[in-house]
């Protein structure tokens, strides 16, 4: 009876031994995600598409869709930049307040994006910089921020840039593409 | 004793396993009050697509596979019930109503759970706030249904649990007052209704 008890004691503390690792796996498993999963967008374009060239996607439909959730009214080009060697130029055009211009790190951050302005054409034109290595390469920081405007510091040496221009009614397709194509993407040379 | 040593150390694994993924997933796919909005059957993430949102919000963008604007300009929404709670499914009908985010741009999309359009001979994905039909008080009806309907009809395909997701650009509630509690009923008054109307 007592070993029965004892036994079924044991039990309940491995039980509750085993959730308490499986809260720290969960943290590790969450904090690690940016880094060790497969399904990120970027790494699933990254099969399809060159890099450090603008791509413009045919329209969003069911047989077209090379990401989940894409919006289908909406035209999108994308660009997978790598700066390993050079820095990248982007330039494009956001013709009103409905387009976006978005960079986003591998990893999934947006953390640049330039929505088009009410009423007026937008020139946008920029260079990507990338995060610089330390000593002895063992670290990367980003460069401090830069004062030229025209100059943007990425956190990732690669990442993605997206272009989002909804189409507001069949009349305006063709030159929601014609705008699109004149987006440019490019490393620059060595 | 071995018996024993053996049983609790498979006891260990397993649940250690099982819990883990279990928890790992439902926070990064479901979320939770820490980093989710619910506003009746619309769910939205709040740091989705910053760089300094929470380690469980990046985990779900990688998880999800998708590249989500920032919330800094943009608001996405997630339907995977109806107001009653049950889920959306492609063989029941649903009236979809409301007047929609005041936003510079919102669309009101379909898809499966995994994120695919619904494929459909009239080529018909979703509803933006440019093309939708409105009444005269400036509120529309959507109609999430497998058969074809009058007005703004979105077919639902032919079987399996269905997903709205609605995106706002630049939606204009944000900040327009100081106490968030009004932004939220703001916000909550501009999503839509979905309401069950029959399944076959």
């Amino acid at each position: 009876m007592a070993s029965r008890k004892g036994s079924g004691l044991m039990l309940w503390r491995t039980v509750l031994l085993a959730l308490c690792a499986a809260g720290i796996i969960h943290i590790v498993m969450v904090l690690n995600a940016p880094n060790t999963s497969n399904r990120g967008a970027f790494q699933r374009l990254a099969t399809a598409y060159a890099v450090n060239i603008m791509h413009v996607l045919p329209p969003i439909t069911a047989q077209n869709q090379p990401l989940p959730f894409m919006m289908p009214g909406v035209r999108y080009a994308i660009c997978l930049f790598d700066m390993t060697r050079t820095p990248v130029d982007v330039a494009a055009i956001l013709p009103d307040e409905t387009w976006t211009l978005a960079l986003y790190s591998a990893s999934g951050d947006n953390f640049y994006v330039q929505p088009g302005q009410a009423n007026r054409e937008a020139d946008i034109g920029f260079t990507l910089v990338p995060p610089q290595p330390d000593l002895f390469g063992l670290f990367k920081r980003s460069v401090p921020n830069s004062t030229d405007s025209r100059k943007i510091n990425v956190p990732a040496r690669k990442g993605l840039v997206i272009i989002r221009a909804p189409i507001r009614g069949p009349a305006y397709a063709n030159e929601t593409a014609l705008t699109l194509e004149r987006a440019i993407c490019r490393a620059q040379p060595q | 004793m071995i018996i024993r040593l053996v049983t609790n150390l498979i006891v260990f694994a397993l649940v250690t396993a099982a819990a883990s993924m279990a928890l790992t997933w439902y926070m990064a796919s479901a979320g939770s009050t820490l980093t989710t909005e619910r506003f009746g059957p619309w769910v939205t993430w709040n740091a989705i697509g910053r760089s300094d949102a929470d380690p469980y919000t990046r985990a779900h963008v990688i998880q999800s596979g998708t590249m989500p604007l920032s919330t800094s300009v943009a608001r996405i929404y997630r339907a995977d019930v109806d107001d009653e709670g049950r889920p959306l499914i492609a063989s029941c009908d649903y009236a979809i109503k409301g007047s929609g985010p005041d936003a510079v741009w919102w669309l009101l999309a379909v898809y499966d759970t995994t994120g695919r359009l619904i494929d459909n001979r009239a080529a018909r994905f979703g509803f933006t706030s440019e093309d939708i039909l409105r009444g005269p008080d400036g509120t529309f009806q959507v109609t999430l249904a497998r058969g074809t309907r009058a007005g703004n009809w979105l077919p639902s395909g032919r079987s399996g649990q269905r997903v709205l997701v609605l995106t706002a650009l630049q939606p204009r509630y944000r900040g327009a007052s100081e106490a968030r509690e009004n932004d939220r009923a703001v916000e909550a008054a501009q999503l839509p209704s979905i309401t069950q109307q029959g399944c076959r």
